[in-house]
């Protein structure tokens, strides 16, 4: 019988590899048929939006970037979104980054912790909280 | 009762004697937290009560350690199955 995962991660995708690891533990719980719903709360929540495409010469590193390109996460999340996983934000800790309002990658939805992580939960077999 | 660790404070192992108690621990190292898991460092586990320690082999092979011998080095098939098939309790310090 197919169960559910919630994760709420609170990290972002390049402070530590807390996203790394939830979004390849997502594809791995996936792959065996259960749900997972992940919540972006906090520094999360700014793995949540469209990449801004940068135009000019950018000062990185081949090194660096192909280090850094490891923690860019917004294709994963796409793709796991497209094969099942939800995605929520939670808007109020955008807000207070200045991100409201920018476009969601495609499978995150706008959120919040009454309605959309409420609603996880009642779902929720396991919660993970992942995060500092 | 399967704790997840992700930090390597040693706050967590504190945690972990209060939450777990007399019962039958297991603990999944990940991240950061595979530094508990080295030589020297896993005996702590042991006086704890806890019965298995698993680390996330992606996480200790980035940051080039060994881990001591009594800790079992998993895939993210097996972490998963560790997570929701292996244990009725799910903690993540």
């Amino acid at each position: 019988m197919s169960r559910t995962l919630t994760i709420a991660l609170l990290s972002g995708s390049t402070e530590n590899d807390d996203a790394a690891f939830v979004l390849k533990l997502a594809r791995a719980v996936l792959a065996r048929g259960d749900a997972v719903n992940v919540f972006l709360y906090g520094n999360g929540c700014n793995l949540a939006n469209k990449p801004v495409p940068f135009d000019g010469r950018s000062p990185i590193s081949d090194a660096l970037r192909q280090h850094m390109d490891g923690y860019v996460l917004a294709g994963a999340i796409e793709e796991l979104a497209a094969a099942g996983a939800k995605f929520a934000t939670c808007h109020t800790t955008e807000y207070s980054r200045g991100t409201e309002g920018l476009a969601y990658l495609d499978g995150v939805a706008w959120g919040d912790v009454g309605n959309s992580y409420t609603r996880f939960l009642m779902s929720t077999d396991v919660l993970l909280t992942i995060g500092r | 009762m399967l704790f997840l660790l992700n930090k390597s404070r040693k706050d967590c192992l504190e945690e972990l004697r209060i939450l777990g108690g007399d019962e039958d621990k297991a603990v999944l190292l990940v991240g950061d937290a595979v530094y508990l898991g080295l030589p020297g460092q896993a005996g702590a586990f042991e006086n704890l009560g806890v019965d298995e320690v698993f680390a996330d082999a992606d996480s200790a092979a980035a940051r080039g350690v060994a881990l001591d011998d009594s800790v079992a080095a998993v895939g993210f098939e097996r972490m998963a199955r560790l997570i929701m098939d292996d244990h009725d309790q799910v903690i993540s310090l």
